[in-house]
């Protein structure tokens, strides 16, 4: 429907009420009035009627439609036909009013009428979607800025100087906004009316310009649109994007109506150079040669060095060529490379040119891939020294193996890292190092995946690095619970505990005691003394008595809590201790140790008689000790019984306390013996095939117990037992070797220098590792979106099936494990997409060579793994030295026809072709009155009902009214000229009398006024008596004394009106 | 209740309970148990009145661990405390003064003494030397220096002056050193005698000494639990106590103080008290118990008794001193106690 007619629509229904009434009145007046009246009367209304008909017509259709400001208004009806019914309604509500209200008077009937018709009028209206819709001619422009690495600032600024140019045309209503974008899109403004060009430094936003991500840009700015304008877009870009896809975007933006220009910005031509890819195999043969091709990409002729990284540690690491380069893509070939370590391997080119203006970004110069070298087995070898693994490094290493060697804080976190390797070698590694997770997966990757482990001995090992149930000790062949009582490995420690003056003194004492009996074992014994302050005899008291180690918890929650008092006396405390730890039998190694500050008077030579000759030995650690001869008395009681002096001034000293005196107890395990103990051969085997009969001898080796079904290959006679050296067994699937002296010339020196050491060493790791397998699964990563990396896993079974519902775990390490703190292993949760194949994503954010190891779990006993790796090099932004010509064609052909602009041609002529020609659609913007005009005609309705049922008379209503009104007037009234009076009366006696005075002060004033009272009589009443006086004579003193006849008739009126309420009053 | 409207009904039921609340809520239990008047030992006459001076804390006037306490003639005393802090209150416990120790990284003094010139003796341990200090903290005059020599100190605990015989004694440990030495109020060595060891006079960790008005020197042997009497030659008169909590048995017994009608008082470390005994030994009466009511002790370090008969205790770990008027005045006619053979000094008398 036509604008036009809608608003002549409303109009004429809004107007129909008043319309009506005047054509009552005139039927009326033509009804009543003489004839010739009432023609001149008919016209004269009529006149009046249609001219202010048309006046208000006019004034309400030009205001609305003016079209002048860029906004206009016009009514709109969304359900237009709702408004026939409206006549007949209409007609109704006139004729049945003419019936029910025929009671009302005339004025009545027409308010009613009024009433009635503006409520239905609204109704209709409502229902009809009465809507005010307003439009408006208000164009938004945003501009889109590429601040990629990838254009060049001075291309920026021609974009910044042709909007610049253009900003004269827009119009005063017009909004203009600045987005620029890189990896990220920032607003620069927002759209806005006073919009002033920036300078190209003053554009401030942070927008990762390492990358394009014009997509972003768009949504962004689409989204920056003021709601009900116009909306334009002009995009400034080199085409190049390396996250998201534009062309979706652009569709989109067409299909909401944003008109986007697209902007072309070109490279300039400053030289640039950079690698474009490192080709080598994927997977490398043993010592087989190979080749690596670089490929480089110039736009100049200029020379550069290109050198590579293999990250070999045993063969040569780093190669170098100069090369001649020519405008172009050419390849550089390094050949016959060799990788003479095992395993994977970061492989980095890179390209530097001699001459510094031959190139302008370094971020395209490294390129990094990644090769694996093929081998028999990987290694992992976890030691607590890599002084322990010197020498058996030196004999595997050139081997065909893979060592992966980790100490102290560099030992592989992830317990799933475990998984991939097909040897585990733990050379004097205490259990302290290892987690209970990580080892329940050592034992699970020989029970469950057939991997190898092999403990080597040490001071650290076997039982003396507590191995006693572990998951480790299960998976060895040995075990460190000795049962046999000749050997008597328990130990029993007795701590005595003493304050000292300083504060810290108390906690570090507590500290190494805790520390001291967390490294006993569970069969050994250990008891605590302290001061217990003055409650119980002496004061010396035991914390807890020589109680079996297994309670180790709640022994460290009764040193936490013990507050060790000042002890003056060290003997009785140490006697008790002495005289405890005498009497425990079947205990091999006593010892007690004394922590203090040296203060407390020693203990007696008696005492310590005592305590030798109980083969007890007393260890004194002095915390601030006070002095030296403190210091010397404590050295002489240690040195007495043959224990240890510790000075513990520094807390780093303490753990190798602990660990020192704990080794005391446990230093039964170790059995040595300087000149070497020989070793006897038990069961031949594989391990000792070649090695004819006689094996070096061993200066120490720790204590094991054979168990059943292992194979004793090497053993030492002790106390007529037989103690293993060399021992190994099947566990599960895997197999595991115990060798219980070291492989260092700590223990084992003639071991080391034996001339079939490296061999021995190398058969017993081939033996004992996992065979390689090979793998049903090929892996295979495809090109990089964003930060992530997908990994793609495709299973195909022997049969040609695909292998479905497989349970791969798999790892992929950032680059530098091992020596960048930093780097993580990420896990790969693999997730099958369809049938044989399997999708993982990895997070990559820095620059190098991942590494990845994927492991099938399916089939537990068939465990088989494969290593493949991918490199993240620099971004692709950096990839291309020229512009995207296709994205930018695309993108043109998608926002419509023409919309490719070309910014040279844009900026010789401004005006010809600026941005803010209104050519686009007006918005229209309707609001919804729907529930305003309800809300009206509901309010409409009490008068509705009131006009026809209350009879409000109002002049009956304002006499009622005023009659409450006026005797509160009066009162008022009076009362001032009460007191008016009396002042005058007052101030007119010459006097006042001495008593009583007229104007009472106090408790007389009571008093004195009632005398005022009758003083005054009727003329001075108090103006308090409102009672009716039935006195007809006495004017009805109504509201005072002092009655001003104003109005007779009024006055009458009211007395009359009082006594007939009086009367009615009374009549009730 | 019938009686009362329904409205009335419910408010006097939220009062009977808003009562009986706050009744459940402040109220304690049962009054506070006033502590018996606790007879002194035998001695159930009217308990005398401990006065409480200082309490805890670092100005002046309060101690960390008071230690060492002398009484000087003018009735006023010295405390020495764990932070090397040596204070001096008026008679009536006013603090007047304090000074700290100027060299006390190694460790606090111990044992103070008064000097006839006013001056004091200051028990320097973990510096193995005694000092003598004036009253407002600066040092006169050193004595010794570690070392095991005769002249030289490891660890002296307390010192004790007799002013009529011009000499002072120094007790000390460490280094199974233990003795007691006699010097010249100048400082001049005279002898030394002791021993570390358990047989009557050998000592292990002497570290209370104090002298009597016949010129007798008490030394209380604290880890053999009981208390020594020599003579001024240092010939054994007596050994009294063993280790124990009852009457006349000892427990660590780190300090004595001999009072002018003749009986010893004894701080007992570990059983919280102090003992009397009189001039022959004998177990006279305790006083105190563990605790921290006036009366009681924490471990008490030392104690000193002046000219007037007050006793003052080093109340160690109640970080304060209790003064009481313990014993009468000197009696006028002294009777010279019989002297114990030694055979008659060991057990309890």
């Amino acid at each position: 429907m036509s604008g036009r007619v809608e608003q002549l629509i409303f109009l004429f229904v809004v107007s129909l009420p008043v319309l009506t009434v005047a054509g009552a009145i005139l039927h009326h007046r033509w009804k009543t009035q003489p004839s010739a009246r009432r023609v001149r009367e008919i016209v004269v209304l009529g006149t009046l009627i249609a001219c202010a008909a048309f006046g208000f017509a006019a004034w309400y259709l030009e205001l609305f439609a003016t079209r002048a400001s860029s906004q206009s208004s016009r009514v709109h009806f969304q359900n237009p036909q709702t408004l026939l019914w409206l006549l007949p309604f209409y007609v109704a509500i006139l004729l049945l009013q003419a019936h029910s209200l025929s009671g009302l008077s005339k004025g009545r009937l027409w308010f009613a009428f009024l009433f009635r018709s503006a409520m239905l009028i609204l109704l209709m209206l409502a229902l009809a979607g009465l809507q005010m819709v307003v439009e408006r001619d208000i164009l938004s422009v945003i501009y889109a800025i590429d601040r990629s690495k990838s254009v060049p600032g001075a291309e920026a600024q021609r974009a910044l100087d042709w909007i610049k140019s253009v900003q004269n045309e827009k119009r005063a209503d017009d909004k203009v906004g600045l987005i620029v974008f890189g990896g990220k899109a920032a607003a620069e403004v927002w759209p806005n009316t006073a919009f002033q060009t920036p300078a190209l430094k003053d554009l401030k936003a942070e927008v990762h310009p390492d990358a394009t991500n014009i997509a972003d840009a768009l949504k962004r700015a689409g989204n920056s649109f003021e709601e009900g304008t116009g909306r334009r877009l002009v995009l400034f870009t080199d085409g190049r994007q390396t996250q998201g896809e534009a062309r979706e975007e652009i569709t989109r933006l067409k299909a909401q109506g944003v008109d986007l220009w697209v902007v072309p910005l070109s490279r300039s031509d400053t030289a640039e150079m950079l690698i474009e890819e490192v080709k080598v195999p994927a997977e490398l043969k043993w010592e087989r040669p190979f080749d690596a091709r670089v490929r480089i990409q110039s736009n100049v002729t200029a020379r550069a060095r290109v050198r590579l990284f293999t990250g070999d540690r045993v063969g040569p690491s780093a190669y170098e060529q100069i090369v001649d380069l020519k405008p172009g893509s050419q390849t550089v070939q390094f050949s016959g490379l060799v990788l003479k370590t095992g395993g994977p391997h970061q492989i980095e080119a890179i390209v530097e040119p001699l001459s510094q203006r031959d190139d302008t970004l370094a971020e395209n110069n490294h390129m990094y891939t990644f090769t694996d070298v093929e081998t028999d087995s990987r290694i992992l070898v976890l030691t607590s020294d890599l002084a322990e693994v010197k020498q058996l490094r030196e004999a595997l290493e050139g081997e065909k193996v893979s060592l992966d060697v980790r100490s102290g804080a560099s030992l592989p976190e992830n317990p799933e890292e475990y998984r991939r390797y097909d040897c585990i070698v733990l050379a004097n590694l205490a259990r302290a190092f290892l987690s209970d997770q990580q080892m329940s997966v050592i034992e699970s990757c020989v029970k469950d995946q057939g991997a190898g482990l092999v403990m080597i001995g040490g001071d650290q090992s076997f039982g003396a690095g507590q191995y006693l149930g572990t998951p480790v000790e299960r998976a060895l062949p040995v075990s460190m619970e000795l049962k046999n009582q000749k050997i008597m490995p328990s130990g029993a420690l007795g701590i005595v505990l003493h304050t000292c003056e300083f504060g810290e003194g108390n906690a570090w004492g507590k500290k190494i005691s805790k520390a001291a009996i967390n490294v006993l074992s569970p069969q050994d014994y250990a008891g605590l003394l302290y001061f217990g302050g003055p409650w119980n005899g002496s004061g010396e008291t035991w914390l807890f008595r020589p109680t079996l180690v297994a309670r180790k918890q709640y022994m460290f929650s009764l040193i936490d809590g013990c507050e060790p008092g000042d002890m003056p006396n060290l003997d009785t405390i140490v006697s008790m201790a002495v005289q405890s730890l005498a009497a425990l039998q079947r205990v091999s190694l006593k010892h007690v140790i004394v922590i203090t500050d040296g203060d407390p008077a020693p203990p007696t030579p008696a005492t310590l008689a005592a305590a030798k000759s109980a083969k007890i030995t007393i260890t004194v650690v002095t915390i601030f000790p006070h002095g030296g001869a403190d210091v010397s008395t404590m050295k002489d009681v240690a040195k007495a019984t043959g224990g240890r002096y510790y000075s513990a001034d520094d807390p780093r000293k303490l753990p190798q306390i602990f660990i020192k005196e704990a080794a005391v107890v446990r230093k039964n395990l170790i059995y040595s013996d300087e000149k070497g103990i020989p070793l006897s051969i038990g069961s031949t085997g594989e391990l000792l095939r070649d090695f004819g009969q006689d094996y070096p001898k061993v200066k120490a080796f720790v204590v094991t117990a054979p168990k059943d079904r292992a194979e004793m290959h090497l053993f030492a006679t002790v106390e007529g037992e037989k103690v293993p050296v060399l021992s190994r067994w099947h566990y599960g699937l895997g197999k595991s070797i115990a060798f219980t002296s070291d492989a260092t010339n700590r223990w084992a020196p003639d071991w080391v220098s034996w001339p079939s050491y490296k061999k021995f060493w190398t058969n017993a790791i081939q033996w004992v590792s996992r065979q390689r397998m090979p793998s049903n699964f090929t892996v295979s990563m495809p090109p990089r979106k964003g930060d992530t990396q997908k990994i793609l896993v495709e299973g195909v079974d022997a049969q040609g099936n695909y292998i479905n519902f497989a349970k791969l775990v798999g790892s992929a390490t950032e680059p530098g494990v091992g020596e960048d703190l930093d780097a993580v292993s990420h896990r790969l949760n693999f997730v099958q997409t369809e049938p044989g194949r399997y999708e993982a994503e990895v997070p990559v954010n820095k620059n190098g060579a991942y590494t990845v190891t994927i492991t099938d779990l399916t089939d537990p006993s068939k465990p088989n793994s494969l290593v493949s790796g991918f490199a993240n090099s620099y971004s692709a932004e950096f990839l291309h030295l020229d512009v995207d010509h296709k994205a930018l064609k695309d993108f043109g052909d998608l926002a419509g026809e023409g919309r490719l602009k070309d910014l040279a041609k844009l900026a010789k002529d401004p005006r010809a072709t600026h941005p803010f020609v209104h050519d686009l659609p007006p918005v229209a913007n309707p609001q919804d009155y729907f529930w305003w005009l309800l809300v009206a005609a509901v309010c409409l309705f009490p008068f509705d009902v009131a006009v026809r049922r209350l009879h409000i008379d109002p002049l009956v209503a304002w006499n009622a009214v005023w009659a409450r009104l006026a005797p509160m007037l009066e009162l008022i009234k009076s009362k001032g000229g009460a007191v008016k009076d009396a002042v005058a009366e007052a101030s007119a006696k010459p006097a006042p009398p001495p008593a009583p005075s007229l104007m009472p002060t106090g408790s007389d004033s009571r008093e004195a006024q009632s005398r005022y009272e009758d003083a005054g009589g009727s003329e001075a009443a108090a103006g308090l008596d409102l009672r009716p006086q039935a006195d007809p004579k006495k004017p009805a003193a109504v509201g005072g004394a002092k009655l001003t006849p104003v109005d007779n008739a009024a006055s009458d009126y009211t007395r009359a009106l009082l006594k007939a309420k009086k009367k009615a009053k009374r009549d009730e | 209740m019938s009686v009362l409207p329904a409205a009335s009904r419910s408010v006097v039921l939220l009062a009977v309970s808003g009562v009986l609340a706050a009744v459940l809520l402040f109220w304690n239990g049962a009054p506070k148990h006033e502590p018996a008047p606790r007879p002194a030992g035998k001695d159930a006459a009217a308990a005398p009145a401990w006065t409480i001076v200082g309490r805890q804390g670092l100005e002046l006037g309060g101690f960390n661990q008071p230690r060492g306490i002398a009484a000087l003639p003018d009735g006023s005393f010295v405390v020495a405390d764990r932070s090397a802090r040596v204070q001096h209150f008026s008679a009536d416990g006013k603090p007047l003064a304090l000074w700290i120790m100027q060299e006390h990284a190694l460790g606090n003094p111990k044992g103070l003494a008064a000097l006839p010139n006013g001056g004091l003796l200051v028990c320097d341990t973990h510096y193995g030397r005694v000092l003598e200090m004036s009253i407002d903290g600066k040092v006169v005059k050193q004595w010794g220096g570690p070392g095991k020599e005769p002249g030289q100190f490891v660890h002296p605990l307390s010192c004790a002056v007799d002013a009529r015989a011009g000499v002072a004694y120094v007790v000390e440990y460490g280094a199974y050193n233990d003795r007691v030495q006699k010097f010249k109020l100048d400082g001049t060595f005279i002898k030394a005698w002791g021993g570390f060891g358990s047989e009557p006079g050998k000592l292990n960790r002497p570290s209370g000494v104090a002298v009597d008005g016949q010129g007798g020197v008490w030394v209380a042997d604290a880890c053999n639990h009981r208390i020594q009497k020599f003579d001024a030659e240092g010939t054994l008169l007596g050994a009294y106590g063993d280790l124990g909590g009852g009457d006349g048995q000892l427990s660590y017994p780190f300090d004595l103080a001999c009072a002018p009608n003749g009986e010893v008082f004894v701080a007992e470390f570990n059983n919280n008290r102090v003992s009397v005994f009189d001039a022959e030994g004998r177990f006279v009466r305790a006083m105190g118990m563990a605790g921290t009511q006036p009366g009681e002790f924490n471990q008490p370090w030392s104690l000193a008794v002046d000219a007037q008969g007050r006793l003052l205790v080093s109340d160690t770990r109640n970080n304060r001193v209790q003064i009481i008027q313990a014993s009468g005045p000197a009696p006028r006619a002294v009777a010279r106690a019989a002297v114990e053979s030694p055979k008659q000094a060991q057990g309890n008398p």
